[in-house]
């Protein structure tokens, strides 16, 4: 654990998890006391936290982001948005009533999958802008050494490259999707600052492809199982001379299925992780500042699978615990009370609303103790910044107003996680 | 954290550029004095205009920040930070600049009204523009799905057939229909149907399905009272009701998911909220629904006072409580609903042709019976 880098350049990540714990409790009690109101703090409290445990060259990163201007954005985001989605979907419910035919027909399932992409077609542009723009808002809102982050205005010019690059990968089947991720990398991190300084992504997007090797692998083998299985459909039944030999290759071809799927997602993570290598690599800040990023796949899948043992383990017990000794605590002071909950002891049915309460509260803190802390600290801890010195070279910018702050993706639930 | 990594003492950033100044803290009467080799100018901090930065993950130290400024000050020489504590009074007061609370108030302003005309105005009026322009075939395909999902749902999953079968039942049904039916033009084919079920209900679903329950013809005293429940069925699918609810909660859903996020409390508000603005939609349409039951069953030369004794009898039962959560008490004055009934009966003491003679009546009230028999 204790393998600090001294040199210049180093990332570091000094999490409290204590801290992070009364944190987390506290914001997402407030967060249900006030129907929602306060998730705006809640969101801005937590990655001021997060900010501050990362360090480069032991100076804390800092987030100056606030919750009431989140609010307003929010609110200016319902304000615009709500006329559009609410005729959108009206509109969208009655071509799917108006193309219905019958129960079951595959004509029914045709339309509807192709409903379902033509509403996403419909929202795309909206969730890339809004994605971009809670992007720039981060940036501008995060601070090291009391030097301002930033990104261009280009929500719109984002919005469309990504509809076509999400398109041309479709068509290509996924071809093309390395293509997709540097040239959108490439558009952010090109209009990305640090102060007076300004990134930009160099390499190839064909370089990207060793990073989809399991990709293919998992999608190779899911698809000759699925063949040798049609095959076997095809050629007879499991009886006769050969039923030995067929039981086999349908146990074989049923194997590779489930391997090969299986190997397909874990290697989306991969893809994930390691063009994030191949990009951070290839990234550049100002004249001659570079980085390296080796998160590791087994690592993350591990936070993952971890974490969510914990958690499905700890939440209910936590939760039971606390909601069982407050229902027994009520039903005490309530005892001789008529709280209108009819035939039921009040305790029971204030223990179990209590209970419900607390599992959501729970969920929420050990996400952030068990899945996002470690995850923030392992990216923390392999990430390097090399010749960091010209880094006090920079000079600040000027600040980004952002009345809208993040609502748009905030309204539309994408992209706001941190 | 390893103590030897910790920063010199006290560290400054002033805000224009990244580098990083260590420096002297001195405190006067109404300010905090920063100096440092590296800083060309000391820096002066009023200590009214001190701020915390807050929630700042380390375990040693403070960071303090000035209003509207860009420098950070990084403490962690405990002593000197009680002191600054006592000095500067307003460390976690709020800097938000009043300004904001107007631009709050205009734009919450904004958003409320957005949502409440999209909700009540422009969604409501598109749903039942474009309610009449789907064709009837797909609303009548569209309404057994719904059926056979109700019917599953009612049966708890066991994949019973609710429907009661029988010859004298069936006709017992129809002629009651037939009777109401002669007087509109419905825009499907009626399909009556009766479930077993114990519930005291009646629904309609989009294209002409209608279904009532066992539950609803064991509690009535009369044919009429049926015909009643009927013929306010009928309205809702003379009215398209179905169809134009279902249009309307698909757009208000998505906006409220919008409004509400996704999280535990506005989850349960979502459900609040729909249930409320569901409530308001179908006010209009259940009273519509009456009004309609009241001329069918006057055109049918049928009394409309059992209606209200049912509907008396119903409130006596059930109160207005949660209790009777049926799709007939959505709109819960049922008194109120009872008394309209009473006005607009055309026959009050009168002798009538009853809708259905006394066998008829009674092969009715054994259609459920009888199946479970047969089955």
């Amino acid at each position: 654990m204790i393998e600090e880098n001294t040199d210049i350049g180093s990332v570091g990540f000094n999490g409290n998890t204590p801290q992070l714990r009364s944190l987390a409790v506290v914001t997402t009690l407030l967060t249900l006391v006030t129907l929602g109101i306060y998730r705006f703090w809640a969101r801005t409290r937590l990655r001021r936290y997060f900010w501050s445990a990362v360090t480069l060259d032991g100076h804390g990163f800092e987030y100056t982001g606030k919750g009431i201007e989140k609010l307003i954005g929010f609110l200016i985001a319902v304000a615009v948005l709500a006329i559009y989605l609410g005729t959108f979907q009206v509109a969208f419910s009655f071509a799917g009533m108006s193309l219905f035919e019958a129960v079951d027909s595959d004509g029914d399932q045709i339309r509807g999958v192709l409903l379902t992409y033509a509403t996403f077609l419909f929202l795309a542009p909206l969730i890339f802008y809004a994605q971009y723009r809670a992007r720039r808002y981060m940036l501008s809102r995060t601070k090291w050494k009391g030097i301002r982050f930033g990104a261009d205005q280009a929500a719109w010019g984002y919005a469309i490259r990504a509809i076509g690059h999400w398109m041309l990968t479709f068509l290509t089947l996924g071809i093309l999707l390395p293509r997709q991720t540097f040239y959108l990398e490439k558009y952010k991190a090109d209009r990305t600052w640090f102060g007076t300084a300004q990134f930009v992504q160099e390499g190839r997007w064909q370089s990207l492809y060793p990073a989809m090797k399991h990709i293919i692998m998992g999608f190779a083998i899911t698809v000759i199982g699925g063949a040798m299985m049609s095959m076997l459909f095809w050629t007879g039944s499991l009886e006769g001379d050969t039923a030995g030999i067929d039981i086999a290759i349908a146990v074989l071809a049923g194997s590779m299925i489930f391997i090969g799927t299986v190997w397909f997602y874990i290697g989306f993570a991969y893809y994930n992780v390691h063009s994030h290598r191949i990009l951070t690599r290839n990234k550049t800040l100002g004249s001659n500042i570079h980085f390296t990023s080796e998160p590791r796949t087994a690592r993350i899948i591990g936070i993952y699978l971890l974490g969510g043992l914990i958690i499905s383990l700890l939440a209910p017990i936590i939760a039971g615990l606390i909601g069982g000794i407050l229902g027994v605590l009520s039903s005490q002071i309530l005892s001789g009370v008529d709280v209108g909950l009819g035939e039921t002891p009040a305790g029971v049915g204030v223990g179990i609303v209590l209970g419900y309460i607390t599992l959501f509260v729970v969920l929420a803190v050990l996400s952030l103790i068990f899945i996002k802390q470690p995850i923030i600290e392992h990216f923390a801890q392999v990430t390097t910044v090399h010749n960091a010195e010209e880094l006090d070279e920079i000079e600040q910018r000027e600040g980004d107003q952002m009345i809208e702050a993040e609502g748009f993706a905030d309204a539309l639930d994408v992209g706001t996680g941190f | 954290m390893v103590d030897d990594l910790q920063p010199p003492t006290n560290v400054f950033y002033d805000g224009k550029s990244a580098r990083v100044h260590s420096v002297d803290v001195a405190c006067s009467d109404l300010s905090l004095l920063i100096s440092g080799p590296t800083l060309k100018e000391p820096v002066e901090w009023a200590y009214s205009d001190m701020r915390n930065v807050a929630d700042v993950a380390s375990e040693k130290g403070a960071s303090f920040r000035v209003m509207d400024g860009l420098g950070r000050l990084n403490i962690s020489d405990e002593d000197l930070i009680i002191r600054l504590k006592k000095l500067a009074l307003n460390l976690n007061k709020s800097d938000i600049p009043a300004n904001m609370w107007k631009r709050i108030s205009i734009w919450g302003a904004g958003a409320i009204v957005s949502v409440f005309a999209i909700i009540f105005v422009i969604i409501p009026s598109f749903a039942n523009q474009l309610a009449t322009w789907i064709p009837v075939e797909r609303e009548i395909a569209l309404g057994r799905v719904s059926l056979n999902q109700i019917e599953r749902l009612l049966s708890y999953g066991d994949d019973t057939n609710l429907t009661c079968k029988g010859q004298k039942g069936q006709a017992a049904l129809d002629k009651m229909t037939t009777r109401l039916e002669d007087f509109i033009n419905s825009p499907y084919p009626l399909d009556v149907k009766v479930f077993n079920h114990e519930m005291p209900n009646a629904f309609a679903v989009p294209g002409g399905h209608i279904v009532l329950f066992d539950g609803l013809i064991q509690a009535a005293d009369s044919p009429e009272e049926v015909a009643a429940v009927l013929g306010h069925e009928m309205g809702h699918v003379f009215n398209r009701d179905p169809t134009r609810l279902a249009l309307r909660s698909a757009g208000s859903v998505g906006i409220l998911g919008m409004v509400f996020g996704d999280f535990a409390g506005g989850a349960v508000a979502l459900v609040i909220a729909e249930q409320l603005i569901s409530a308001s939609y179908s006010k209009d349409a259940e009273a519509n629904a009456d009004v309609f039951a009241h001329m069918l069953m006057a055109n049918a030369e049928l009394p409309s006072a059992p209606m209200a004794k049912f509907f008396g009898k119903l409130y006596a039962e059930y109160g207005d409580g949660p209790e009777f959560l049926s799709h007939l008490a959505s709109h819960p004055d049922l008194i109120g609903r009872a008394k309209a009934a009473e006005n607009a009966d055309t026959i009050g003491d009168d002798p009538f042709d009853a809708i259905l003679s006394d066998t008829e009546w009674n092969d009715l009230r054994q259609f459920c019976a009888n199946t479970a028999k047969d089955g």
